[in-house]
């Protein structure tokens, strides 16, 4: 079984190994550690999500995200349809070789501190779309901090996902999420 | 032709439904144009709700007969009906060794190809039997169609209730092992029982 898994972002924030930025500077003082945690504390009741929606997910995406589940309950209800507003990037549905370029796309243009979320099978490994149209997981692009298997899945496992990205949130340093652009895109590289 | 309507909507007789009055003509009365005392109406539903909801959401609601709409997931968990097709898991004999016998049914029919197998033979009860020296599930693959329990002709594989603690933050700890499937059989019984009903699998060893 030939499965090629990109690096977490706990490998590569590993792999880095260097603190960056305000880190270097201050190093972790009682300061910045009360910092960070009363900023991750707004951060992670307060998701604003790009929904990146390409198929057949949108419709359970609706769902988790209307009244009956009502992620508003978690602070993560308002969708920004712009990605320079969002900081959470739901991609829900198939990612297929002509549409990752725009994901990537839409992923460099948003603001800094910034999550991806995937969710259902197809952007999380490709699902049964194990074929030459369809990218083989959406972690092959871009960063992902949490995966929702599915096909759809369900709210509630939904509702997990956000649960274990606040966790990871909660716990983050500033040097923690992965800057600037996607490493396939030109600058990236 | 004839069609005989004899049927129901809910408990009442379909002779005593009437249509509704539908307003067609909108032009607004003297107490719509007032406007505010509309608004008011409107806003008083809306707090309404608010209330509702809020409260729900302090004392998380429990019973069927609720009035609030919404499912407070973490604290509060639905019931879901015996058909539903959660994570597949491994039927677990008493003894703690699985039913399945490796035939590499479910894995060929598994149209995401998420299963696969390395069978293998061992004694129990001075009979050789084959097992599963290795069952890998990929979940991050799996679509939950339900055709590997379809198949199975042992019943060792079954759709069970489970959906939670799914999503991962690593994409490695998503390919289960046997070990993380299996799933004892008395915890099982109910969805047996009721994929011999749909899939009429019985129908062959005729008692």
């Amino acid at each position: 079984m030939a499965i090629n898994v990109a690096m977490s972002n706990e490998q590569r924030a590993m792999s880095a190994g260097q603190e960056e930025g305000i880190e270097k500077v201050l190093g972790n003082s009682v300061l910045l550690t009360q910092l960070d945690a009363i900023v991750d504390w707004g951060r992670k009741y307060s998701f604003f999500l790009y929904p990146f929606v390409t198929a057949c997910c949108g419709m359970e995406f609706m769902s988790v995200a209307g009244p009956r589940y009502d992620l508003d309950r978690f602070g993560a209800a308002l969708p920004r349809f712009s990605p320079r507003q969002a900081d959470l990037l739901m991609v829900v549905g198939t990612i297929s070789h002509k549409q990752a370029p725009i994901l990537v796309k839409v992923y460099n243009q948003m603001t800094e501190p910034k999550w991806v979320f995937s969710f259902g099978v197809c952007a999380t490994s490709g699902g049964f779309y194990d074929n030459y149209a369809t990218v083989q997981g959406i972690d092959t692009l871009i960063p992902v901090d949490v995966y929702v298997p599915g096909c759809p899945p369900r709210p509630e496992m939904v509702i997990d996902g956000l649960l274990k990205l606040q966790e990871k949130v909660a716990k983050e340093k500033w040097s923690d999420w992965p800057r600037g652009e996607a490493l396939v895109s030109k600058k990236g590289r | 032709m004839s069609y005989e309507l004899n049927y129901t909507i809910g408990s009442i007789p379909l002779e005593k439904l009437k249509p509704k009055k539908v307003r067609k003509n909108i032009e607004l009365t003297l107490w719509e144009r007032l406007y505010i005392p509309e608004i008011v109406r409107g806003m008083i539903i809306t707090t309404r709700h608010f209330v509702q909801n809020m409260a729900g959401f302090i004392f998380p609601p429990n019973g069927k007969k609720r009035r609030v709409f919404t499912v407070y997931y973490p604290e509060e968990k639905l019931t879901i009906p015996i058909a539903y097709r959660g994570r597949p898991v491994l039927v677990m004999r008493e003894d703690g060794t699985e039913r399945c016998v490796a035939c590499g049914l479910c894995e060929s029919i598994c149209p995401a190809f998420a299963i696969s197998i390395v069978g293998g033979e061992r004694r129990r009860e001075n009979e050789m039997e084959r097992y599963p020296v290795t069952y890998t599930l990929d979940m991050s693959r799996c679509v939950y169609c339900g055709f590997c329990e379809e198949v199975c002709p042992k019943e060792a594989i079954a759709m069970s209730d489970e959906y939670e603690e799914l999503a991962e933050r690593d994409r490695n700890r998503m390919i289960y092992p046997k070990e993380k499937l299996l799933v004892s059989e008395k915890r099982l019984k109910n969805r047996i029982d009721y994929v011999r009903k749909i899939y009429s699998k019985n129908n062959y060893n005729a008692k």
